[in-house]
């Protein structure tokens, strides 16, 4: 027996969907500058600034099950990834992975300079912190299916 | 926390998708409801037992209840 989807699933859907597009639409760009090597930092920072909003107002439409997920993996899976970062910056200030660093950045910027390390050290605890929360994410649901 | 969802969606023959759309809640969170590995929030008891038309205490057992009930 089937029954017409409720107008908060629709709307939990059309906002899920606006907001994977635009994440796809970042992701391409990313891409883009990497095939093209020109920099589409503007568009990304425009798309950044319509992506805020967009998932505030799907995190709204989520039930409660999958907002206590939310709230689970963020927090496990951020403290997985600030205790991942202090453990690397341990290593990278005790000098024990000075060649790997200068290496990857070299590999990445085309140079080991201090605002590639920089913007490297930017980037490292927000893609630890989603990565952790994406495996606490998928945990979560697994335990639950 | 256990539960009767299981059987009262069989009496009604109703799918998890089916009371999910009921609830406004997605398939899998009546999957973790039913098989007691998420405990409702009261609101959301609320609304399952006026969805079945039943008390919440008719839906809902407590675990140290149903072991005294089992003695």
């Amino acid at each position: 027996m089937g029954i017409t989807q409720p107008p908060q699933t629709k709307r939990r859907l059309i906002l899920r969907n606006a907001t994977l597009a635009l994440l796809g639409a970042m992701v391409l760009f990313s891409a883009g500058e990497a095939l093209l090597g020109v920099s589409l930092a503007d568009l990304k920072l425009g798309l950044l600034v319509l992506l805020l909003p967009l998932s505030l107002l799907w995190v709204e439409t989520l039930d409660e099950v999958a907002r206590q997920g939310h709230y689970w993996a963020w927090f496990w899976g951020c403290a997985g990834g600030i205790a991942g970062m202090t453990m690397l910056a341990i290593m990278v200030h005790g000098g024990l992975w000075h060649q790997g660093v200068d290496a990857l950045l070299t590999a990445w910027r085309g140079e080991a300079s201090a605002q590639s390390g920089f913007l490297l050290g930017l980037l490292t605890t927000p893609v630890l912190c989603v990565i952790g929360f994406a495996c606490f994410w998928a945990v979560y649901w697994l335990r639950r299916r | 926390m256990r539960n009767r969802l299981k059987v009262l969606r069989a009496e009604r023959n109703w799918s998890q998708a089916d009371l999910a759309g009921r609830l406004d809640v997605s398939r899998q969170s009546v999957n973790a409801i039913e098989t007691g590995k998420y405990d409702p929030s009261l609101p959301l008891a609320f609304k399952i037992a006026r969805v079945f038309a039943l008390s919440i205490e008719q839906i809902f057992i407590e675990e140290a209840s149903a072991a005294q009930a089992a003695e």
